[in-house]
């Protein structure tokens, strides 16, 4: 029987807490449990983004109570942000280069997030509104790209002592 | 590892005996490079034909359908598919890192995250190649990570 999902509940290479692990490509019914774990973790990481910028927007301007409707609008434009960050797959090699990648990315990303604010009524649809929400979507990539580069620093230490302790008396 | 190196009786083929208490991935890639025997390559250059030998190749790249070992210096022209060369030297320390290249992992010197996921990776011989994130879990498994 194939081994399909493995639940977790620590990530070894960062310490935070995670839902699934994926230990093989295919699953059951030819799931790619690859890309069901990407999107998995795109929609953590971005809805935590998205929840660390209300709490601070909150924060500022002195809103104590929090709409119980606001808690499902955030998952729910955490859960369209992580599908369109599955459709440009930014961390993989693609047909496109990496920096039109990132740039339509984001682009996709403001275009959602501003349809999201109209929708659940988050800003008012003019210029300072709309620049608003820009920033806010880029506070989000770069707090994903902080996120993601610490985890990367990680790796390269590990696979660094791994390579040095395996062939560093080599010469070449 | 004990090594015992016997001489046949006349009469007697050769023989490789393994005797191991598991077949492990280290025992099986020595079968496989026993079973290969000594793999070299042909590489093209512009007016000569050299025997490459596969551990001295830094990595394959393909360009515009041609195939390419970089060794420390020289650039040499491969005649095979990027694919047959990650077939035939997955059991070395050949390992894919992009849908492009094939690096010989022995000659990394080292690797450092870059912007998006991708690892810039420095060779021994101080030239650099990128690596993509979906490949690095490829190499942690290489190096037994």
């Amino acid at each position: 029987m194939t081994q399909a999902f493995v639940f977790l509940v620590s990530h070894k290479e960062t310490g935070f807490v995670l839902l699934v692990k994926c230990p093989q490509e295919n699953g059951p019914g030819g799931v790619n449990l690859k890309r069901l774990y990407d999107f998995i973790k795109w929609f953590l990481y971005i809805t935590t983004g998205i929840l660390f910028i209300c709490a601070l927007n909150m924060a500022i301007q002195g809103d104590a109570d929090i709409p119980a409707a606001t808690l499902w609008q955030i998952l729910l434009s955490g859960l369209l942000t992580a599908a369109v960050t599955a459709f440009f797959h930014p961390e993989e090699e693609g047909r496109l280069p990496a920096v039109l990648n990132i740039f339509l990315h984001f682009l996709a990303l403001c275009g959602v997030m501003l349809l999201c604010g109209r929708w659940f009524g988050w800003l008012k649809f003019d210029l300072p509104g709309i620049v608003m929400m820009v920033l806010s979507v880029a506070g989000v990539y770069l707090l994903s790209f902080l996120a993601y580069y610490i985890i990367d620093v990680r790796q390269a230490e590990q696979i660094n002592r791994k390579l040095q302790e395996r062939y560093g008396d080599e010469a070449h | 590892m004990k090594i015992t190196i016997e001489a046949p009786k006349a009469g007697e083929e050769e023989e490789i005996v393994i005797r191991c208490k598991s077949l492990d991935d280290e025992i099986m890639n020595l079968i496989q490079a026993l079973r290969k025997g000594r793999d070299v390559l042909a590489g093209y250059a512009e007016d000569r034909i050299v025997k490459l030998e596969p551990k001295d190749i830094f990595y394959f790249e393909s360009v515009d359908n041609r195939v390419y070992a970089y060794t420390g210096q020289e650039v040499y022209e491969v005649r095979k598919k990027l694919y047959e060369i990650e077939e035939a030297y997955s059991y070395m320390d050949f390992l894919r890192i992009s849908k492009s290249a094939i690096v010989n992992v022995a000659k990394i010197a080292y690797l450092k995250p870059i912007f998006n996921g991708r690892f810039e990776t420095t060779l021994k011989n101080g030239e650099k190649i990128i690596i993509s994130r979906q490949y690095i879990i490829n190499l942690k498994r290489k190096l037994g990570i």
